[in-house]
């Protein structure tokens, strides 16, 4: 279609300027011919009038007729001389040329002409004469018209075939050239857009080519800048330059992708790897039932800084630790590696938390060029005693969670690891009671954004854990983790998540006597985060579940009618829970600094009575009383004191 | 405390589960008394999946049966788990209250 169209359009165009060039000549030349011819013949009919009327004048006088025809017939002979015609002095005519009889036209003229002042020139004249054509007339006059007036009539049909075939010679010329124009502009046409249209069907291919297989051949374009040096062969050359780009960069891309493809895998390797740096498998030492552990890592990224470790270094000593290498991705993860591994070895030389630190901290500092660091929280527990010695190098600290309180550790004051190497630490004892735990976490836990960019902190956390209390090591860690998912919503992870918690237990085998303080704010849902520590507490001394149950609805009773009724006002109080179990008695007391009031005074209620005559209320306190072995009550320092026991039944 | 709410045989039956105490109540209370404004006169409280009840609890059962009775209603307990049936028989609820073994029975003691 190309070709088409662009030689079609060139073909008009030339049509139409030849056309009017072709006209313009010809009207042109036309006219020129004419007016050159037609004085030609004015200037010839003048001479031979001149001379006609010259050699007649004694001829006239004389009157010798025949030779004045003799000599008029003469000039019959010269091309484009019609008729020649003289007249007397009278306006008879004397002799010419026409056969058979002057036409009326002429003799017309010579009326005419009788009338004209010649002053010694010629009058020319156009005269049609009817069934003979078109004449140019020259009239001259003989000795001033006395003698007479001769007239020559000049054929103008000749001047209109002269010019006539003097046009069509010219159009012949101007339409051989146009036949040769158009051939040579057909061929530089095709000269042209065949190139283009190679180019046109090239590019169709090259939309369907798969750029990622190497050339077969040589391109069917290739030859074209060399063979049309212009534009098109410009043309050419830049799609050669592109489909090699093109092809480059689809081949970049695929090496691009592969080389991605494989540090992905690489990347997914090194995390099956890391993770089998860290303990997973939980419980951990199933066969020491004296503590509860659990932990996790969720990385932000394929690979991560955060690590925790647990082991035995020796039949009754627990170490753990959590750490934080500086920044992210692969190389958080190579140091995190090395810091394990060297925490490990170190740990069981020296067992002490502060030492082990400090060994560990000189062995990250030798040749660590990168400038790495990592924190580092270590503890190690006495599970015969429940007491826990511990070192922190530069970390979040851990919490501390009982039945009364939940507080983050003391600090030890230490730095982190890997700035430099005489760098001395300080270790901290606590003594963990039965019930009691600790909480390790890194700060991708505390940091941790939502889409506003509101970290999940520290308080919130602390609330967690204190609500979390009397639940397991793993339902804590799962629930932290989940509390701050849900902080976070969609916003993406950004750092790694890691935490683990130890909980302190107490075997049967090794004591039957323990008590817990509970401190509970005066608001009801208090009282199911009781029932969680009194469940734990039950648990730990394997009681029965009807002994677990029964303290459970007691102590909600009392405390569901403490918190409702004690308080005149809406202040915050404490309300103090003592479980003690000693022996074979479980006494449980609640303390109370609300208005006056002894449960034991309260009228039981008749239970044979019908549904009509029931009151609403009034069932709590009885509940109570039935539930309980023994009741005591005592109003001491504007206190209120109750004091349950029951008789412990074993599981 | 969660309800679970399901209709059997044409009757409601409101399923709790977890722990029924001072703060659960308060909701328990809320929707059995919307049940009721809501016309429904026979129900069914099943208790198969309630780990625990105190006398809140307690409270709004009496309330629904107190507001049920007069009209010619009912509400029907049933599959109650041991720390709960020894609650009920301590106040004495077993002899006011219609309760069954199983969802199946509480269904044709109302039709």
């Amino acid at each position: 279609m190309t070709r088409t169209s662009l030689f079609s359009k060139t073909l008009v165009l030339i049509v139409v300027l030849f056309g009017i060039i072709a006209t313009a000549t010809s009207i042109l030349s036309g006219w020129n011919l004419y007016r050159n011819l037609t004085q030609e013949y004015q200037s010839k009919g003048v001479a031979i009038a001149k001379s006609i009327a010259d050699s007649s004048v004694d001829l006239l006088l004389n009157a010798d007729v025949s030779t004045i025809q003799s000599v008029v017939d003469q000039f019959t002979e010269i091309e484009g001389v019609s008729y020649v015609i003289v007249f007397d002095g009278q306006g008879e005519p004397v002799s010419h040329t026409f056969v058979p009889a002057v036409p009326a036209d002429v003799l017309e003229l010579q009326r005419q002409t009788r009338t004209h002042i010649f002053n010694g020139g010629s009058l020319t004249n156009n005269l049609r004469v009817e069934g003979m054509g078109d004449f140019l007339d020259i009239s001259f006059p003989i000795l001033a018209g006395v003698a007479g007036y001769v007239h020559v009539g000049m054929d103008k049909s000749l001047i209109r075939s002269r010019i006539w075939s003097a046009v069509a010679t010219q159009q012949g010329l101007m339409f051989a050239i146009f036949l040769l124009s158009v051939l040579v502009a057909y061929a530089l046409v095709n000269r042209i857009s065949q190139p283009l249209k190679q180019l046109a069907t090239h590019a169709g291919k090259l939309a369907t080519q798969d750029f990622s297989e190497p050339v077969t051949g040589p391109s069917d374009i290739d030859g074209l800048p060399k063979k049309s040096r212009d534009e098109v062969g410009e043309l050419a050359e830049s799609f050669i330059t592109m489909e090699r780009a093109l092809r480059q960069s689809v081949s970049e891309l695929k090496e691009t992708t592969a080389a991605k493809e494989r540090i992905e895998s690489e990347l997914k390797i090194a995390r099956e790897i890391q993770m089998s740096m860290v303990p997973k498998l939980f419980p951990p030492f199933p066969l020491r039932p004296e503590f509860d552990l659990y932990a996790t890592l969720v990385p932000a990224r394929e690979v991560g800084g955060d690590f925790y470790d647990f082991f035995f270094i020796d039949d009754n000593r627990l170490c753990f630790a959590i750490g934080d290498v500086s920044g992210k991705g692969v190389p958080a993860s190579l140091f995190m590696a090395v810091t394990t591994t060297l925490f490990r070895t170190t740990a069981v030389r020296v067992s002490r938390p502060d030492e082990i630190l400090f060994l560990l901290n000189r062995e990250l500092c030798r040749g660590n060029e990168s400038c790495m660091f990592v924190t580092v929280f270590c503890a190690i527990l006495d599970i015969r005693t429940g007491e826990v010695e511990y070192s922190n190098g530069g970390h979040n600290l851990p919490y501390f969670v009982s039945h009364a309180e939940t507080r983050p550790l003391r600090n030890t004051g230490g730095m982190a690891l890997g700035f430099t190497e005489d760098v001395t630490y300080r270790s901290e004892k606590i003594m963990l009671r039965a019930g009691d735990g600790l909480f390790l976490y890194t700060d991708g836990v505390t940091e941790a954004m939502d889409e506003e960019g509101n970290q999940f902190s520290e308080p919130c956390l602390a609330e967690f854990l204190h609500q979390a209390n009397g639940s397991s090591a793993t339902e804590i860690i799962r629930g932290a983790v989940d509390q701050v998912k849900n902080h976070s919503g969609g916003a993406p992870q950004s750092d790694d998540i890691t935490a683990l918690t130890l909980k302190y237990l107490l075997t049967a085998g090794e004591t039957t006597s323990e008590t817990i303080i509970v401190e509970l704010k005066n608001n009801l849902r208090e009282i199911e985060r009781l029932a969680r520590i009194a469940d734990d507490f039950e648990r730990r001394h394997q009681l029965s579940a009807e002994t677990s149950h029964n303290v459970k609805v007691a102590l909600d009773e009392i405390l569901t009618n403490i918190i409702s009724y004690a308080y005149d006002d809406t202040r915050e109080h404490i309300i103090v829970i003592r479980l003690s179990l000693d022996q074979e008695k479980l006494t449980v007391e609640v303390e109370d600094d609300g208005r006056p009031f002894n449960p034991l005074n309260v009228p039981e209620p008749d239970t044979k009575e019908l549904l009509e005559e029931r009151p609403i209320g009034g069932l709590g306190i009885y509940l109570v009383r039935k539930l309980i072995d023994e009741l005591e009550y005592r109003r001491q320092n504007d206190r209120n004191i109750l004091i349950m026991r029951l008789k412990v039944k074993e599981a | 405390m969660d309800i679970h709410e399901e209709r059997n045989d044409g009757f409601l039956v409101l399923g709790l589960e977890g722990r029924l105490d001072a703060v659960s109540s308060k909701m328990l209370e809320e929707k059995v008394l919307a049940v009721i404004d809501g016309g429904e006169t026979q129900f069914v409280i099943d208790l198969s999946r309630l780990d625990y009840v105190s006398s809140a609890g307690l409270r709004v059962f009496l309330v629904a049966s107190k507001r049920l009775t007069p009209a010619g209603g009912k509400v029907v307990l049933c599959s109650l788990q041991e720390p709960v049936k020894q609650v009920f028989d301590i106040v004495g609820f077993f002899s006011i209250f219609s309760i069954l073994g199983s969802k199946d029975e509480a269904l044709k003691c109302l039709g």
